[in-house]
């Protein structure tokens, strides 16, 4: 079932690009068809699987490479507790992100956001590092593509920009995944993980440091965020989401399924660090969003100040601490989703992202500001939004190890509220500055695309413990790295 | 010479037979029936060589001169498919007539080229290797020149007047050689090196300093690259492609054997001396040709430059077999699968687009996938192989040479696989610009360009290749493993 | 008596399914929206007056409910239920009658309004957030409901969209509160780190095992989210400004729902507070604070509103000083005597609002005549709120300033000095608004006869609000009060509002109510004392109360606008465009820049080529020659 949901958007992009010129196959519907499958695929695992223990669901492993190294390497596949969720969620935004993108008629573009999931899929469903690596670098291609050819704006240096500054990150990932394999002789995540913490010694700590950055490059935390805003502003909305809502997320999970049970031992020496690192990362992002003039450079600052918090909760290297990171992961994933898809449907009708052009415009787009204060809301980690729950939990987490990371991480909620609302408020709310001859939405993909993403805010804010739980099954795993098949 | 030796020694004996009945039919067939000569002759030596591979044990040739393996059976596979595949693609899409390069002499010098690599590869004695390796060297001369072009002859003659001091160097350091140890067979050089002491060292570095040198000068590493840039610009591309997969593919793997039998199994003080040397030049070579491809706008300098920089990785792998890693041929050689796939796709890509206006400029691909869809494609796959992008043979290669860099033995290899992988970023910028020209939709009307599907059949092959070599490189491996574990046999 | 479970969750639930029902069925529809909402917070008044009914025959004691399971991971167990102890009995119950009163209120008020259907929405979704954080059974749990009060009264206050002053006034609010609530999650987060539970039982009856410093902190933490709901000073400047929405939320912030959940928080986790005897010194500081410089402001306002939500902030200082002194049943008494007599006032102010189409004072006058109903409650509750006897403030604050008579002489006389503030503005307000004639300069006077009394279903929820500002301070006679709020927390460490009576002080406090209404009535009504008036305009003092002692320039101009927006932002701002991206397109134009100089010696020189050969040999066979002297030794 894993490989299955794998590979459906890979034959899906295959078909997209493959069909025939007319009304009758338009890659939308295609596409749509596709990602919907692949949702309904994922969905079922909770419900197929036991995750208990860090059980892996739908395992399967083929004999792949057996001459090269002195150790043989398998392709394998398999979810755990938290690859679940992410897979989850990649194939929940994709079905967003071509339902936002609904009026694009080109082939290519359904063709590109297909490989594209597919290969997000990839790396969360990955039990090989080489195999891990393939797919993480896979992605670049279509984001390099989506960004540089539907993209706005400054495009093709924005994308020029990620390729390289991921490919920075992938080429430090790639040179730890060198170390792990020459330290456990193995490239097989399961085995690696179920070897226990390797024993410390430079080069482990080098390891450490070259995932780690990596990562951190791709989460993006400070001082290596300056590709996000650029990719965010020029990318097309479907882009935006799943750039904000999953991408940055396999930085974390990297962190998460790699490091924590190899070397997450270093977490004791270097956790005050990456935690103040974490921290700062908050307030910094936190105090650009206020200076931007630009409503997707706001979101993208935002993320950064976010996975600070994913930052925070993992260096704490507590059992809460790392839940609620890999909660945030999710509960960004949806959230700045969903900001995306508003900023997408405001800038589709007024043709602007600049917040000073816009203010007052609830009265004409009723729904897109209902739609963008919830967002907005649950981004500033409203009590009743899953938002709430997972920064609660890494602050509970964290303050054991990291007491006054914890406490400047907690003001980050105060800057969060400030720049959401403010920012909001300049575009909805005053004086009608504009009036636009557009209406408000009225197309259903366009209203099913954020609902989509706005049910589970809420279903699980109220209620999160069934979601929480698939996530505790799976980081019992990586936390107390025993190896269970 | 017994009939074992005479069908080890078969493949390489039709290679030049063929040489010749190629330069002769030249005069009297046309083209299809030169097509099908020369396939005959290639396809019969593929067959010998398969044949070869399972049929003998190695052995040693001609008072220790020649030494059969496996793989270099595979080797010899390996050069003929690519010689087919470079002399195929000219013929078939280039009009050589009007371009006056006489096909019969292209087919014929690369035959005998592609001969003279597959001895090189082979032999295990100082003189025979050198006598290759001019023979390569004079012919790639002729070829170069071929078009008789102000151009073409330009780049000739400076490619003859550097490869003349080259050489020269190379000779020197044979010479040196033989005066160290007293022998020209590399085996023997090789166990003297090995219980060599320290007072020697010196001037056996000196003799494999040389020696390197005058390598390096055809593997186009920095400094010794100056050829490159003028060649690939003046030369005919058809032979350009060619010289850059092929020829420069028998660089690398004569050097990789050459070093394997030198220093055998335990790498001493003079390993560590030539291994950094070769570390220092292939850094450079890599930033410096990756930093020059970045700021090229014409696709010939681009390509010249890369091949610089993938020297640079070549070299890496050369390091690796240096410092004593049994894997480093096995990485040497997948490397250069990939990289030599990649390349030549590339290379035709780059042809084909060129063919009607002769413009090599970066623009000239702008919307090339919306002119040829296939043509995008296939330029995409070469590329993203280049840049060491997976699926594509180039991300496993590069993976795998990356793995072996590392000696633990050695602390600073690590500085190796950082930059190199640093370095990869730094190529990325320069083939996604490019990929990002081909998928640009140009405002002018477009005119969509076909050809012929036994070019796109030539094409399919190669990207094929590229992919299932990127997802399975098991088997290349495997034959490569053993050729180094014999070796290594031999040696202890 | 039992009582059922279920029930006492739809005293919480009832508000949200109405609004509910409102957004899914009768979004269009204001008419059926606003009674489905009266309807549904009617339900709710109906058992709580059933619960505290129940609560009084049982003294006050928790019943026994079942926990639900929220969040159960590692070791966090978050288990969700509901409290009904003597506390949130009443608690419920003032509550949801002033909600309800306000919602009926409202029906007029709102009528020509287009719209109702959002206003009830939010309006009830407040009331159920109160009501959640009342009932709770868990810090965060109260936390939640907290929060989303926050929100709501963020969207309440910023009602009326259209106006940029309601904008940011809601903004101020949500982000002024949202301060004091990142204590109230360092507090949650030391808690649970140091009991492992946050059970509002289990943390009152663990504070003796706590660690002093992190009682400290949390109980700090907690009183921070209670004073930036409680508006207390520092904190207390989103209050005046949240008179931008419509008046009866304003009533409703004022009297049952945001400022009453501050109080009732430090209530709830009375035994944590009063364990820490700093905690307590703080909140009578804090208390008197603000009790007297929102006391001067109230003098200086001219918006009604203005002066009765300075009135409110002030009011609020005296619960914390009586939180403060651990007379914890007097302020509970003063918060519920309070949340009747404000709420009435508010509503007054409402609807003299919705006849006169104005709050400026400056502007009214003489409305006794025309106004008579308003005025005569509006009279009921001013007295109620100065604290004169009978009138349900008077008991209330009686407690409070005999508890400080009784533990600290300081504290008495800023509370005394208090009372006659409390007096001189409210007699100020009155002056203004009923007495006298109209203003020479208002516009207002040529509207003078649209004045009129308000519709009945303004004037009588006043009349209904005027019962509980008369009477409400007989209640403390029975003791029921006192016994049931006593019970609700089993771990108060000693007795709670019990003080000996001394008559000197409602003598004393009546003498300067009556003082401050002579004040009062010659300075605004007889206009004596004008030269000194004219004066006082002029003067810094006046510009000082003008100017809210510029606290709010200092938070928004100068640390908002000058330090977070200007130097820190730009410098940030500098920071990541000309340092971090520059440093990254550095290296990018760096490797260019390298390129472009390497490619230079690729100039088609042969002569160079071999030069670069034989220099490339030469230089390896010098660092040869070099190291194998140096190093080799040969």
């Amino acid at each position: 079932m894993v490989v299955l949901t794998l590979l459906i958007p890979f034959l899906a992009s295959l078909m997209i690009s493959l069909s025939p010129n007319s009304a009758k196959y338009q890659p939308k519907y295609i596409a749509l068809f596709f990602s919907l499958i692949t949702f309904l695929f994922s969905m079922s695992f909770p419900f197929i699987y036991d995750f208990a223990d860090g059980a892996y669901g739908g395992y399967e492993k083929f004999v792949w490479l057996n001459e090269l190294f002195p150790f043989e390497i398998s392709i394998a596949f398999g979810v755990d507790g938290l690859a679940c969720l992410l897979v989850i969620l990649t194939n929940l935004l994709a079905i967003s992100a071509v339902l936002i993108s609904f009026n694009i008629k080109d082939k290519a573009y359904y063709t590109w956001l297909m490989i594209l999931q597919g290969s997000i899929i990839g790396v969360f469903v990955s039990l090989n590092l080489i195999q891990f690596f393939i797919f993480w670098e896979l992605e670049l291609l279509p984001m390099f593509m989506l960004i540089t050819f539907w993209g706005t704006g400054n495009r093709e240096y924005s994308a020029m920009k990620f390729v390289l500054y991921t490919l920075v990150a992938s080429a430090l990932i790639l040179t730890g995944i060198i170390i792990l394999g020459y330290e456990t002789q193995s490239f097989d995540i399961i085995q690696i993980n179920s070897m226990g913490m390797l024993v410390d010694s430079e080069l482990v700590s080098f390891a450490f440091w070259f995932l780690m950055i990596g990562f951190l490059i791709k989460l993006p935390i400070f001082p290596f965020h300056t590709w996000l805003p650029d990719a965010h502003t020029d990318a097309p909305t479907a882009v935006s989401v799943m750039l904000a809502g999953i991408l940055l997320k396999m930085g974390g999970y990297g962190i998460l399924k790699i490091i924590l049970p190899t070397m997450g031992f270093l977490l004791n020496d270097y956790g005050l660090l990456l935690g103040s690192l974490g921290a700062f990362s908050i307030i910094y992002g936190a105090i650009q969003t206020l200076k931007q003039s630009d409503l997707k450079r706001v979101i993208a600052f935002s993320s950064i100040s976010h996975m600070g918090f994913v930052l925070v909760g993992i260096a704490s290297n507590s059992e809460l601490g790392i839940l609620g990171a890999s909660l945030q992961l999710i509960t960004h994933g949806l959230i700045s989703g969903l900001l995306f898809l508003g900023v997408g449907l405001i800038y589709e009708r007024t043709n602007t992202r600049e917040i000073s052009d816009m203010s007052g415009i609830t009265n004409q787009f009723p729904k897109i500001t209902l739609i963008m204060m919830f967002a907005g809301l649950a981004s500033l980690g409203l009590p009743g939004m899953i938002g709430f729950i997972a920064e609660i939990i890494i602050f509970i987490g964290s303050y054991q190890s990291l007491p006054f990371v914890t406490v400047v991480a907690i003001s980050g909620v105060l800057f969060s509220a400030a720049y959401m609302l403010w920012s909001l408020q300049r575009i909805f709310f005053g004086i009608e500055k504009n009036k636009y001859n557009s209406e408000d939405i009225n197309s259903w993909p366009q209203l099913v695309s954020t609902l989509l993403l706005m049910f589970p805010i809420v279903a699980f804010g109220i209620y999160p413990q069934p979601f929480i739980a698939i996530m505790e099954e799976g980081l019992n795993f990586l936390l107390n790295a025993g190896a269970i098949l | 010479m017994s009939i074992d030796n005479f069908m080890i020694l078969l493949p390489i004996l039709t290679m030049f037979t063929g040489a010749i009945v190629i330069l002769l039919a030249s005069m009297f067939f046309d083209k299809k029936l030169m097509i099908f000569t020369i396939s005959s002759f290639y396809l019969a030596v593929i067959c010998f060589a398969i044949l070869n591979m399972h049929a003998y044990d190695s052995v040693q040739l001609f008072s220790n001169t020649y030494l059969y393996s496996d793989f270099g059976s595979l080797l010899i596979v390996f050069f003929a498919i690519i010689g087919i595949v470079c002399i195929l693609f000219s013929c078939l899409y280039y009009n050589l007539a009007e371009k006056q390069l006489l096909f019969g002499d292209y087919a014929a010098i690369t035959t005998t080229i592609l001969g003279s690599a597959m001895i090189l590869v082979h032999s295990i004695d100082i003189i025979l290797m050198f006598v290759a390796l001019e023979t390569i060297a004079i012919c790639q001369y002729v070829l170069v020149s071929l078009p008789r072009t102000r151009f073409s002859a330009e780049s000739a003659i400076k490619y003859l007047l550097n490869g003349a001091i080259a050489t020269a160097i190379f000779a020197y350091g044979i010479v040196f050689l033989w005066g160290a140890t007293a022998s020209t067979n590399i085996l023997d050089i090789g166990l003297f090196i090995t219980n060599a002491n320290d007072s020697s060292v010196a001037i056996l570095l000196f003799s494999i300093l040389l020696i390197t040198i005058g390598i390096a000068f055809k593997m186009g590493l920095i400094p010794f690259h100056g050829w490159i840039p003028d060649v690939y610009f003046g030369g005919p591309i058809n032979v350009i492609a060619f010289l850059s997969t092929a020829s420069k593919g028998t660089a690398f793997i004569f050097f990789a054997i050459f070093a394997m039998f030198i220093i055998g199994d335990k790498p001493g003080s003079l390993a560590i001396w030539w291994s950094g040397w070769l570390s220092l030049i292939g850094i450079l070579s890599m930033f410096l040709g990756n930093a020059s491809a970045l700021q090229s706008t014409n696709v010939k300098k681009i390509l010249a430059f890369s091949s610089i920089a993938h020297a640079g990785y070549f070299s890496l792998g050369l390091v690796t077999i240096i410092l004593g890693n049994s894997n480093g041929l096995s990485s040497v050689f997948l490397y250069m699968i990939a990289y030599g796939c990649a390349n030549l796709l590339v290379f035709f890509v780059v042809i084909l687009n060129s063919q009607s206006n002769n413009n090599f400029s970066l623009d000239s691909f702008q919307g090339l996938f919306y002119r040829n869809k296939i043509l995008g494609i296939f330029l995409t796959i070469g590329l993203l192989s280049l840049t060491g992008i997976p699926p594509f043979a180039g991300f496993i290669g590069k993976f795998y040479l990356f793995y072996n860099v590392y000696n633990p033995n050695y602390w600073w290899t690590w500085f190796l696989v950082i930059f190199a992988v640093l370095n990869t970023v730094i190529a990325a910028g320069y083939y996604f610009r490019w990929i990002k020209i081909a998928f640009t939709q140009s405002n002018k009307k477009i005119n969509k360009i076909h050809y012929s599907n036994s070019v796109y059949a030539l094409l399919f092959f190669l990207g094929l290749f590229t992919i299932i070599i990127g997802l399975y490189p098991n088997k290349i491996i495997f034959y490569s493993n053993q050729m180094s574990d014999f070796l290594r046999i031999l040696l202890s | 008596m039992t009582i059922n479970e279920f029930l006492v969750w739809l005293i919480q639930f009832s508000p949200l399914f109405s609004s509910a029902l409102i957004v899914m069925l009768f979004y269009k529809k204001s008419s059926i929206s606003s009674n489905i909402s009266i309807a549904g917070i009617g339900f709710s008044w109906l058992l709580s007056l059933w619960l505290l009914f129940s609560s009084i025959i049982e003294k006050g004691h928790s019943f026994v409910m079942d926990q639900h399971l929220w969040i159960s991971v590692f070791n966090f167990d978050i288990e969700f239920g509901i409290m009904t102890d003597g506390l949130t009995a009443i608690m419920v119950f003032v509550v949801t009658s002033v909600a309800l009163i306000v919602q009926i209120f409202s029906k007029g008020y709102m009528e020509h309004d287009s719209s109702i259907p959002r206003y009830y929405t939010f309006l009830s979704i407040f009331i159920f957030s109160m009501l959640g954080a009342v009932l709770a059974s868990n810090l965060l749990q109260i936390f939640i409901f907290w929060e989303l009060m926050g929100l709501c009264s963020f969207l309440l206050i910023g009602f009326w969209f259209e106006k940029p002053s309601a904008v940011k006034a809601a903004r101020k609010a949500f982000l002024v509160t949202r301060f004091g609530d990142l204590g109230f999650i360092l507090s949650i987060v030391l808690i649970w780190n140091s009991i492992g539970s946050l059970d509002i039982m289990v943390i009152n009856s663990k504070v003796t095992s706590m660690d002093t410093n992190v009682l400290l902190f949390a109980a700090f933490g907690l009183l921070c989210g209670a004073m930036g709901k409680s508006a207390q000073f520092p904190l207390h400047v989103w209050l005046p400004d949240a008179m931008e929405g419509p008046t009866p939320v304003s009533a409703l912030i004022h009297a049952a729902t945001m400022v009453a959940a501050g109080v009732f928080l430090v209530a709830r986790f009375f035994p944590l507070f009063e364990s820490v005897d700093m905690i307590q010194t703080i909140m009578i500081v804090i208390g008197i604070t603000t009790l007297i410089l929102t006391g001067f402001l109230g003098i200086a306002a001219n918006d009604i509103k203005r002066v009765l939500a300075y009135s409110t902030v002030s009011q609020l200082g005296y619960m914390f000083v009586a939180l403060g002194l651990g007379a914890y049943i007097a302020a509970i008494f003063h918060l519920i005597t309070h949340a009747f007599f404000k709420a009435l006032l508010f509503l007054c102010a409402g609807s003299i609002n919705h006849s006169t189409d104005t709050f400026d004072m400056r502007n009214m006058g003489g409305l006794s005549k025309l106004m008579p109903l308003t005025f005569t409650t509006f009279l009921i509750g001013s007295l109620s709120l100065c604290g004169l006897f009978p009138f349900a403030g008077f008991w209330s604050k009686e407690l409070i300033i005999g508890a400080a008579y009784e533990k600290n002489i300081i504290v008495f006389v800023c509370l005394m000095v208090g009372v006659f503030l409390t007096s001189f503005y409210v007699f100020r307000a009155l002056i203004m608004t009923f007495f006298g004639d109209f203003h020479p300069t208002s516009e207002f006077s040529k509207l003078k006869k649209h004045v009129h009394e308000s519709s009945r279903v303004m004037s009588y929820p006043l009349l209904v609000l005027a019962i509980p500002a008369l009477f409400l301070g007989f209640i403390d006679f029975f003791h029921i009060f006192e016994e049931m709020l006593y019970n609700a927390n089993p771990y108060l460490n000693s007795d709670h509002g019990e003080h000996h009576f001394h008559l000197f002080i409602p003598v004393i406090s009546i003498g300067l109510i009556t003082l401050g209404a002579i004040f009062s009535y010659l300075i605004f009504y007889k206009n004596y004392l004008k030269l000194f008036r004219n004066n006082l305009n002029s003067s810094f003092l006046v510009k000082l109360l003008n100017e809210r002692y510029y606290i709010d320039y200092f938070i928004e101009k100068v640390f908002v606008t000058r330090f977070i927006l200007g130097s820190l932002g730009n410098s940030l701002v500098f920071f990541d465009k000309k340092v971090i991206d520059r440093a990254v397109n550095f290296t990018g134009k760096f490797s260019i820049n390298i390129g472009q100089i390497f490619v230079r010696s690729v100039n088609g020189q042969i002569q160079f080529y071999s030069f670069a050969i034989i220099g490339g040999l030469l230089v390896c066979q010098i660092i040869l020659l070099l190291v194998s002297f140096y190093v080799l030794g040969t």
